[in-house]
């Protein structure tokens, strides 16, 4: 039943030119990112690790999940109009599924563009002779910055559910995005959605640990992403549909 | 003979307003059910209630003789098919793209694409990106995604909107043909009184969130009181002489209009006139139109 | 034509587009208040430069985003609706194209004015020395407006040629990142990219002295000249952005 909907989905997608806005974004705060860290090469001495807090910086906080924002909006979007969520929710799929769907296709959107984020930094160091080995530690960061960016969407798709215009969600995305570094600065990062991405990326601190513990990290992850996906579910069912 | 859908008490109130009241519906397995009713009476409402759209504020839906809730809901909904208020579509991807979407929901093969899109005559559309089709081709798209899968009960909200004559004739004949050809049953909602009467078996009519009639078609058509209507040369002498005999007569179109009269009284009023010598030049049976019917019933104008 | 641009926000009852604007404006300027509190004798003498100097790098990651927020929801209701084809035979699409314009950037003006006022009373509140100085406070108006209508300008062409809202508000998004990167290359560069006149028509530069760690704030001339292109760049892309929705196909 999953499956099915999420082949649909994936089918809603064709001809949509979304992947452009995630190819193209990444490029610029890593060419940026190189461009600072070669500027202030004395300042910043532990190579890959400065150069990594070059690249992520404004990548976590704002940009990133504004595109997310984007993307969310734009799968919400195909079922706003055209009546269409008369005929998905005439569908014999269960609702559940219809979101998680919807999720999953954002999901990939975000592993990909933190694949395509780990080549772009090792490539700048590669090309601008980094001494050192890469960092073995960029796996990890990746991944966690991954499921940081889910939670992201999750939270997203909820909001373009519910505002069914296409920019308020991007405006709202930012403010997260920006609130989200108040949040870092204060300490309290752990707490607060939007800042679980650079966290897990380690936007500030590369070298060691995460800042506010693993386990703290994973439950908080799982924890909005589950009062997500009731809030949608129990939104999705108990209210009429409206498709006009 | 069961029903495929009956309502029992349905209302739903929106703000401090009941615009559906008490509606019993009973939609028989076999034929085509009309849902008439002028616009804003509650069809629409109606419909996307039974199909899980719209939650009722009182009252129980049956269908396929289980009752519709949240755990029925998907199983009912896999042998239905529907198309409500406007056809639904992407307007980024082809028509078949579009229809690919709707049988991988309901997990029917792909060779039934090929099959709705010959019944709706949509073959050479299909590689056609379905925002750029005409408002006649959407409605098409919008009644191939309904049939796909063959359901068991097909749900139309004003299914020839848009359409033109050929277009609307089509459709009809189509739709009459669904349930001799696939056993489907079909409830129709329009406000178009003779495409009803072309197409429908039952009639449900629907005012201001009431039923007011629901009975078979042939029933509804003897609710209209024929009378006869008489053309003299000289007709205000014929409605005095009538008169006279205590039959009231209304003068309209150069015609009179008798009431309804058995044979004989007939013949006899006809033969007293020519006594008087009144030339009778036309007797015609006057039948109450479908519109007239639906007037009364439902105190409204049929719209536009 | 006052009855377009009037019409303009009459079109815009209920979506209460102010609410989302004031919200960005009002992040912007908490983030921008940072510090404030924690200022030393030496900051609050440079205060108002403090401010001239962090606000038009906060706009240019910000401001960007409202203007595509703002042209987006004022040409989103035309797609949605349809109501493109109705217009066009009610009112010549050059007045719509303009009072659309003009109605998104009296939104837009009110936001720079309010940041204006907020930072007024911040600074004064958090003792920074001397008068606000009204002459730069002006010139800051001028330059953010200058370079966020011109923005507005283009979100705006792109919105109403594309009812995909994901091209414009993705461009948005690109831009902004863009033009703050600009601010950290040489000087040259900030003038090739739109969104980089935010740093362009910067008011205040820095010393950054390495061994103090002391940020030392100047006023730096008007970069006129910069001004001029941004104005020529606005006047070409209303010419072009104007003829291509006006010939544009209903």
């Amino acid at each position: 039943m999953f499956f099915r909907t999420l082949r649909a989905e994936r089918m809603k997608l064709r001809h949509s030119p979304v992947w452009l806005a995630f190819l193209i974004l990444p490029v610029i705060p890593a060419v940026m990112g190189t461009f600072n860290y070669l500027q202030n090469i004395d300042i910043l001495q532990d190579q890959w690790y400065s150069m990594w807090t070059q690249h992520t910086l404004f990548t976590c906080y704002f940009f990133l999940p504004a595109t997310i924002g984007v993307y969310c909006s734009y799968l919400c979007r195909l079922e706003h109009t055209n009546h269409n969520w008369n005929a998905v929710m005439t569908a014999p799929v269960p609702v559940s599924a219809v979101y998680l769907a919807k999720l999953t296709a954002a999901s990939v959107m975000v592993l990909l563009t933190q694949i395509w984020i780990g080549v772009l930094f090792v490539l700048s160091g590669k090309i601008f002779g980094m001494s050192a080995p890469v960092p073995p530690e960029l796996a990890e960061w990746l991944l966690y910055g991954a499921v940081g960016g889910i939670v992201i969407c999750a939270l997203q798709l909820c909001i373009s559910l519910v505002i069914r215009s296409f920019a308020v969600p991007v405006g709202i995305a930012l403010i997260g995005g920006v609130a989200g570094l108040a949040a870092v600065a204060k300490g309290c990062g752990v707490w607060f959605p939007y800042s679980l991405l650079s966290l897990g990326m380690r936007a500030n601190h590369p070298g060691g640990p995460l800042q506010c513990g693993t386990g703290q990290f994973f439950l908080n992850s799982l924890f909005y992403l589950a009062v997500c996906i009731a809030f949608a579910v129990l939104w999705l069912k108990k209210r009429d549909v409206v498709a006009g | 003979m069961s029903d495929r859908i009956t309502t029992t008490g349905l209302c739903k109130k929106y703000g401090k307003v009941l615009r559906v009241k008490d509606l019993d519906l009973m939609v028989p397995e076999d034929g085509v059910y009309g849902f008439l009713g002028p616009n804003g009476a509650g069809k629409s409402t109606t419909m996307k209630m039974i199909l899980g759209l719209t939650r009722p504020t009182a009252g129980k839906i049956v269908v396929f003789g289980k009752e519709v809730n949240s755990r029925n809901r998907l199983s009912i909904l896999q042998d239905v098919g529907s198309l409500i208020e406007s056809p639904s579509f992407y307007g980024h991807l082809t028509g078949a793209e579009n229809l690919q979407i709707i049988s991988t929901l309901k997990g029917v093969p792909d060779k039934d694409i090929d099959r709705v899109l010959k019944i709706v005559r949509l073959e050479n559309q299909k590689q056609k990106k379905a925002g750029q089709y005409s408002m006649g081709m959407k409605q098409r798209l919008g009644l191939a995604c309904a049939l796909l899968g063959n359901p068991k009960l097909l749900i139309l909200d004003e299914p020839t909107n848009g359409l033109d004559p050929a277009g609307i004739q089509e459709m009809r004949e189509l739709i009459c043909s669904l349930p001799q050809q696939y056993g489907m049953t079909v409830m129709v909602s329009s406000h178009l009184l003779s495409e009803i009467d072309q197409m429908a078996t039952n009639v449900g009519i629907i005012s201001r969130g009431e039923l007011v009639f629901q009975d078979r078609l042939s029933v509804l058509h003897e609710k209209s009181r024929p009378g006869i209507a008489i053309r003299t040369l000289n007709n205000e002498a014929a409605a005095k002489t009538l008169f006279e005999q205590g039959v009231s007569c209304r003068p309209e179109d150069g015609y009179l209009l008798l009431p309804r009269l058995a044979d004989d009284e007939l013949a006899g009023y006809i033969s007293l006139l020519f006594d008087r010598r009144v030339g009778v030049v036309r007797i015609e049976e006057r039948r109450e139109s479908l519109e007239e019917i639906f007037l009364e019933l439902t105190g409204t104008a049929v719209s536009l | 034509m006052k009855e377009a641009i009037a019409l303009e926000f009459y079109k815009t009852r209920r979506r209460r587009i102010w609410v989302i604007v004031a919200a960005m404006i009002f992040v912007q300027m908490l983030w921008s208040m940072w510090g404030v509190g924690r200022m030393d004798a030496h900051d609050l003498a440079e205060g108002w430069m403090f401010f001239l100097y962090k606000l038009p790098l906060l706009n240019s990651i910000m401001m960007p985003v409202i203007a595509a927020v703002v042209a987006s929801r004022l040409c989103d209701i035309e797609h949605k609706g349809q109501t493109l084809k109705l217009l066009n035979t009610v009112m010549p699409a050059g007045r719509l194209f303009a009072a659309k314009f003009i109605c998104g950037a009296l939104y837009l003006l009110a936001a720079v004015l309010l940041q204006i006022a907020v930072m007024v009373v911040t600074g004064c509140a958090a003792g920074f020395e001397g008068n606000p100085p009204l002459g730069k406070l002006l010139l800051y108006l001028l330059f953010t407006m200058a370079a966020t209508l011109t923005i507005l300008l283009l979100q705006q062409v792109l919105s109403l040629l594309f009812a995909n809202q994901m091209i414009s508000l993705s461009v948005g998004l690109v831009g902004g990142l863009a033009g703050l990167f600009t601010m950290f290359f040489p000087q040259g560069l900030e003038r090739l990219l739109l969104w980089g006149y935010y740093g362009v028509l910067m008011l205040v530069g820095m010393d950054w002295d390495a061994g103090t760690r002391i940020m030392d704030l100047h006023y730096t001339p008007v970069d006129w000249a910069g001004f001029f292109m941004l104005a020529v760049l606005f006047c070409a892309l209303y010419m072009i952005g104007r003829t291509l929705f006006v010939r544009k196909e209903m």
